[in-house]
């Protein structure tokens, strides 16, 4: 019996590789060794399109409706990631320094960011609710989020309502609690100053 | 936040949409007012004109993103390309995802302005609702609870109708005004006995429809009335009846209808630098227009 990692597999695949302009990191953060799943940025920082490697897929038999293996790393990476949402969210509430509130804010922004590129592996209803969701927290100043928005925050990861299938009542919901939470969820919408009559 | 003391309030159309689509600071000083208020009151009549005034620019700003392609094109369109707002026939609002999400690359901007503006527009009713604490039913109408039709997502969407003669005799408003007939004749004396400094052409093609309404006429064919779109002020007023005080930005027509509901007026003016110009009922007479 060897222990010996196989080429291509193992811990080495973690840190990100440089092949010309452009940095790989394999996400095995889910899927560990098997995961064909890969995030590429250039040097600027500017993230790519997730793509897979060369390596052909496992490919499930004709008719047997399995997902393919590069999806099934890229939803459970997001997985991953709303878990990390609901953890943030929930250190936030309770966060009295500014300083770690504020850390705690860039995290959980960061993490929002990082859904928003897989946000072709889930259903177009979850793709809003992270976009809302961006779109309503950019700019906060989470040094001095008032409580009662830190406690809306952790409503909306709570329970895996992210995690699970996001239908239009649950959209609605994600949107009701900010609302009542004192987000503004129309804040990307505006009368120009000259219609201001 | 501080807990409400005061009872209950109606908030009309110009707030309702100004709660929405005016900047920062003015939905911050809309909000704090109606935060004062224990109960939070609007009509149906409100939310059709929302969804007429807010959510037909809405989905106006998302065929133009379709069609365009481009979020830049398309706000370069409405701001630049469209008459300037006075030679407008009315006013249109922008997205403004790109003062939010700075130094966002066209493609990206256009893909995010498109899912913010569907969740708006098949949500947004309901949002404006749920900020409420009673939506009162007793002046009818129909389009202001029909839900927004999504026939292609992203792309085409039926809002249904402004006109109440197209709602195929579904909708009560006849039923509605019938109903409030006493009321209507009170009122109509009212406004018929209104002085000139505090009368306005509104408020007489006001008078006008309800003297069609309380000799029976205009309830006979009431669609071909159109109310909402013609009275849509007269129809909010009676849907405030019994409530203590009313919210707007509209001095002129209100400070006649609420003297006539004996209601506290609060305005808001246009200015959010502004503080809310406040009218008590026990300081009547109010300040001639």
């Amino acid at each position: 019996m060897s222990y010996i990692p196989s080429p291509g597999t193992g811990s080495e695949g973690l840190q990100p590789q440089v092949h010309g302009y452009v940095s790989v990191r394999k996400l095995t953060e889910s899927q560990g060794a098997r995961s064909t799943y890969y995030e590429a940025s250039d040097r600027t920082g500017q993230y790519r399109r997730p793509s897979r490697s060369d390596r052909p897929p496992v490919q499930a038999p004709p008719g047997m409706g399995v997902t393919p293996t590069s999806l099934t790393a890229e939803l459970e990476h997001a997985q991953r990631l709303l878990r990390t949402c609901e953890a943030t969210a929930d250190e936030l509430v309770d966060a009295s320094d500014p300083v770690d509130a504020a850390l705690l804010g860039s995290l959980l922004l960061n993490t929002l960011e990082e859904l928003w590129r897989h946000r072709f592996s889930r259903e177009a209803d979850w793709s809003e609710a992270i976009n809302i969701l961006q779109i309503t927290l950019a700019g906060t100043e989470f040094e001095t989020l008032e409580r009662d928005k830190r406690l809306t925050l952790a409503k909306i990861f709570a329970r895996g309502r992210l995690l699970r299938s996001v239908s239009r009542s649950d959209l609605d919901q994600v949107l009701g609690l900010l609302s009542k939470g004192g987000f503004d969820i129309w804040r990307g919408l505006e009368l120009g100053p000259e219609d201001r009559t | 936040m501080a807990e409400p003391t005061r009872d209950a309030v109606f908030a009309d159309s110009s707030v309702q949409i100004a709660r929405t689509i005016r900047e920062p600071a003015m939905r911050a000083r809309i909000n704090a007012w109606l935060a004062q208020y224990k109960l939070k009151i609007s009509g149906l009549v409100a939310i059709q004109e929302f969804k007429n005034r807010v959510l037909r620019d809405i989905a106006y700003l998302l065929d133009k993103l379709h069609k365009t392609g481009s979020y830049r094109d398309t706000l370069d369109y409405v701001t630049n390309v469209l008459p300037r707002p006075q030679e407008r026939k009315r006013n249109i609002c922008v997205t403004v995802l790109h003062r939010i999400l700075e130094r966002r690359p066209d493609g990206e901007l256009t893909e995010r302005a498109r899912l913010y503006l569907r969740t708006l527009l098949m949500h947004g009713t309901n949002q404006v609702i749920a900020q409420l604490d009673y939506v009162a039913p007793t002046i009818s109408c129909y389009w202001a609870l029909v839900p927004v039709q999504e026939r292609r997502r992203y792309v085409s969407y039926d809002l249904g109708h402004k006109f109440c003669s197209k709602s195929n005799r579904q909708c009560q408003i006849g039923a509605s005004l019938a109903a409030k007939q006493d009321v209507c004749v009170e009122l109509l004396n009212f406004l018929k006995a209104l002085p000139a400094d505090r009368t306005t052409g509104e408020l007489g093609s006001a008078a006008s429809f309800l003297e069609r309404i309380v000799n029976g006429n205009a309830l006979a064919n009431i669609f071909a009335e159109e109310p909402c779109w013609t009275a849509g002020d007269l129809l909010l007023a009676l849907s405030s009846e019994r409530v203590p005080a009313f919210y707007t930005m509209n001095y002129r027509e209100s400070q006649a209808y609420c003297d006539f509901f004996n209601q506290d007026l609060s305005v808001r003016p246009n200015d959010p630098a502004q503080d809310e110009r406040t009218f008590p009922k026990k300081t009547k007479p109010w300040p001639t227009l």
